[in-house]
């Protein structure tokens, strides 16, 4: 189907790039570096995913 | 889209289980839908060419955990992203991520419902009220046009004040500028507690 810019959906996204900083906000939304040891394990560890996966991708 | 089998919608569904009643219906009554879909970016244009739409360019949806799809009021999530993103999380962490995913998108699609022009043209000043950590959760300027930066916020805070209710309850979080809350409050139906 040739598409017709004007015509074309311009679907709002959230960004893989910014779950991290999503997952820091809700666990310290003050950002005053404490936060517990469950949340700083899930977020080390959701960043290491996604850098092995831009790594596989080759995007960054 | 297909079926989940590690459970990825079936943690969405949660998220979505664990908003208040109030939002649950208007999600709704809005008819606002969730999807997964494994082969991004080329499932969610399959959507739109089966309904023979005119559908995103695969440059809007490059990188995305999710998106919303006005058009077809759905939610989709990038399932083989977040499979691989969830991997090696402990069970309870998984459904923190996925929560904190679906709960932004969730507030994202209320906003973009329940909100007016003239609250919209607040979305830059709202956006400089945020907490540092907030505001680097939001990719402005970068991927968003000023006009969708409100939707943002809202998405954002939304996400923190949804998982945040069994701390604070339904008050305003130190974390909230009060300009910011009432703002919040005036898009989300949220109980008035002072």
């Amino acid at each position: 189907m040739a598409l017709d810019p004007m015509n074309q959906p311009s679907p709002s996204t959230f960004p893989l790039a910014k779950i991290v900083p999503l997952l820091r906000a809700m666990a310290d939304p003050m950002g005053s570096g404490e936060m517990s040891p469950e949340d700083r394990a899930m977020i080390e560890q959701v960043a290491a995913n996604l850098a092995a996966t831009d790594d596989e991708r080759g995007t960054r | 889209m297909r079926g989940a089998p590690d459970g990825l919608l079936g943690a969405i569904r949660a998220a979505r289980d664990a908003l208040p009643a109030s939002h649950r219906q208007l999600l709704h009554e809005t008819g606002v839908h969730e999807g997964l879909v494994w082969d991004w970016p080329d499932g969610v244009i399959a959507m739109y060419a089966t309904l023979r739409e005119p559908a995103p360019s695969p440059d809007d949806l490059d990188g995305a955990a999710a998106a919303w799809l006005r058009e077809r009021r759905t939610v989709v999530f990038n399932a083989t992203a977040l499979a691989q993103t969830a991997d090696g999380l402990t069970p309870a962490a998984r459904r923190s991520l996925i929560a904190g995913v679906a709960w932004h998108e969730y507030g994202h699609a209320l906003s973009v419902v329940l909100a007016g022009p003239e609250q919209r043209e607040r979305g830059v000043q709202l956006l400089e009220l945020l907490s540092p950590p907030m505001r680097e959760a939001i990719n402005y300027p970068g991927r968003y046009r000023k006009s969708q930066v409100f939707d943002e916020v809202m998405a954002t805070v939304y996400a923190l004040m949804i998982g945040g209710v069994p701390i604070n309850g339904y008050s305003r979080p130190e974390f909230l500028a009060p300009e910011l809350h009432a703002a919040f409050r005036e898009v989300f139906p949220w109980p008035s507690i002072p």
